[in-house]
């Protein structure tokens, strides 16, 4: 009886840890690093604001846009994303016709938000294949114990 | 005797409902807590995986939302595709501006709240006066709840899927494959109707969503156009 009584304790634990961990996995969803790229968009040329790193959740950016970066490491790309930082899409509904169109955009703070990696060198920005911006990415932040 | 069968019985239901709650985690509507403000509303898996939406509300009930998501399900291709998107709510303060007389949310505020849920997109929901526009740019859609509320399927079509407007007076963006010069561009599509963003280009529908709020669908091309975008994720 005493065995029997065990084995079910024994059973019990084991069901417990399936609940409490098994399904509890993405409560650890934005339990991660990313690379904040504050950018300051002027006709089609960019420049650095600040480069951080930051916890949270990075967005995938895989749309079919004009702009493209890339988070490079001894020239392979490691990661990449698209976006559209000039183009401003306003809509308004009014006696039952759309109106508003799309503005575009001259000069904006833009904030690239990059899955964090350990290993990239670079971040490139590329309007469609021709390299518009460039900066270093590994030292963003205040983590920097990387040796270069 | 009768005790051991029952209490055998009653552990025995107890680990097939454990392992039914473990295995059928996808596809359930979930309230509980991620972080202390990022609420699942909408669940159907791992967010690496999925689009993940996630709503900011302004002045306006979070019970709302369930009605913009719906509002996108409603349209072909999202309609089959409910196990491919999670939304989430957080639950904090937006300050937003007006930028050619539309509501405009984005600023690195709102990114940096927005990183404590995954964020593939943003909509943020605000109580605003009539007349003042919805907006749409880089990954966060800005919407004036006075406007009917299938401005969510028309403005995540601009996002997700690089609509362009189909309505004139408009601007066509890089990339959008929507409005095209010659009818021949449709290929097999049937139908071809001048205006789509500017008056020389031409739409493959009358009347989708992408031209009025009024319409119930995407329609082929861009239906087509949403689909191929839907299988990247």
């Amino acid at each position: 009886m005493v065995k029997k009584f065990l084995l079910f304790f024994l059973l019990g634990i084991f069901l417990f840890f399936i609940l409490k961990f098994g399904a509890g996995d993405e409560e650890k969803l934005c339990d991660r690093n990313y690379f904040l790229l504050e950018l300051k968009y002027s006709l089609g040329n960019f420049e650095l604001i600040n480069k951080s790193i930051q916890e949270g959740c990075a967005p995938d950016a895989k749309g079919n846009f004009e702009y493209r970066y890339s988070l490079v490491n001894n020239q392979t790309i490691i990661y990449f994303g698209k976006f559209n930082s000039n183009v401003l899409f306003l809509d308004d509904f009014s006696d039952g016709e759309m109106q508003g169109g799309v503005e575009l955009i001259e000069e904006q703070k833009v904030f690239l938000i990059i899955p964090y990696a350990p290993e990239a060198d670079d971040l490139q920005i590329f309007k469609q294949d021709e390299k518009i911006f460039e900066t270093k990415i590994y030292d963003a932040g205040a983590i920097s114990c990387k040796i270069k | 005797m009768e005790y051991k069968y029952i209490f055998l019985a009653s552990f025995i239901l107890l680990v097939v409902v454990g392992i039914f709650i473990f295995l059928y985690n996808p596809f359930i509507f979930y309230s509980g807590k991620e972080s202390p403000s990022c609420e699942k509303i909408f669940y159907s898996g791992n967010s690496d995986e999925k689009v993940d939406i996630v709503f900011f509300t302004s002045g306006v009930s979070r019970n709302k939302l369930k009605g913009y998501i719906d509002s996108l399900f409603e349209f072909e291709p999202f309609d089959k595709q409910k196990n491919n998107f999670n939304f989430f709510y957080l639950d904090e303060k937006i300050n937003c501006e007006l930028k050619y007389s539309a509501l405009f949310c984005y600023s690195l505020d709102l990114i940096q709240k927005s990183s404590g849920c995954p964020n593939d997109f943003v909509v943020v929901i605000s109580d605003e006066s009539g007349g003042i526009r919805s907006s749409a740019y880089m990954n966060v859609i800005s919407i004036n709840d006075k406007l009917p509320i299938s401005v969510f399927p028309h403005e995540f079509g601009h996002v997700f899927a690089n609509l362009a407007d189909e309505y004139v007076p408009a601007k066509i963006p890089f990339g959008s494959k929507n409005c095209v010069k010659n009818c021949e561009e449709f290929g097999e599509i049937v139908g071809c109707f001048q205006e789509c963003s500017e008056s020389n280009f031409f739409r493959s529908s009358e009347n989708s969503i992408m031209r009025t709020l009024n319409s119930q669908s995407y329609f082929e091309l861009n239906q087509k156009i949403i689909s191929e975008e839907l299988e990247k994720w």
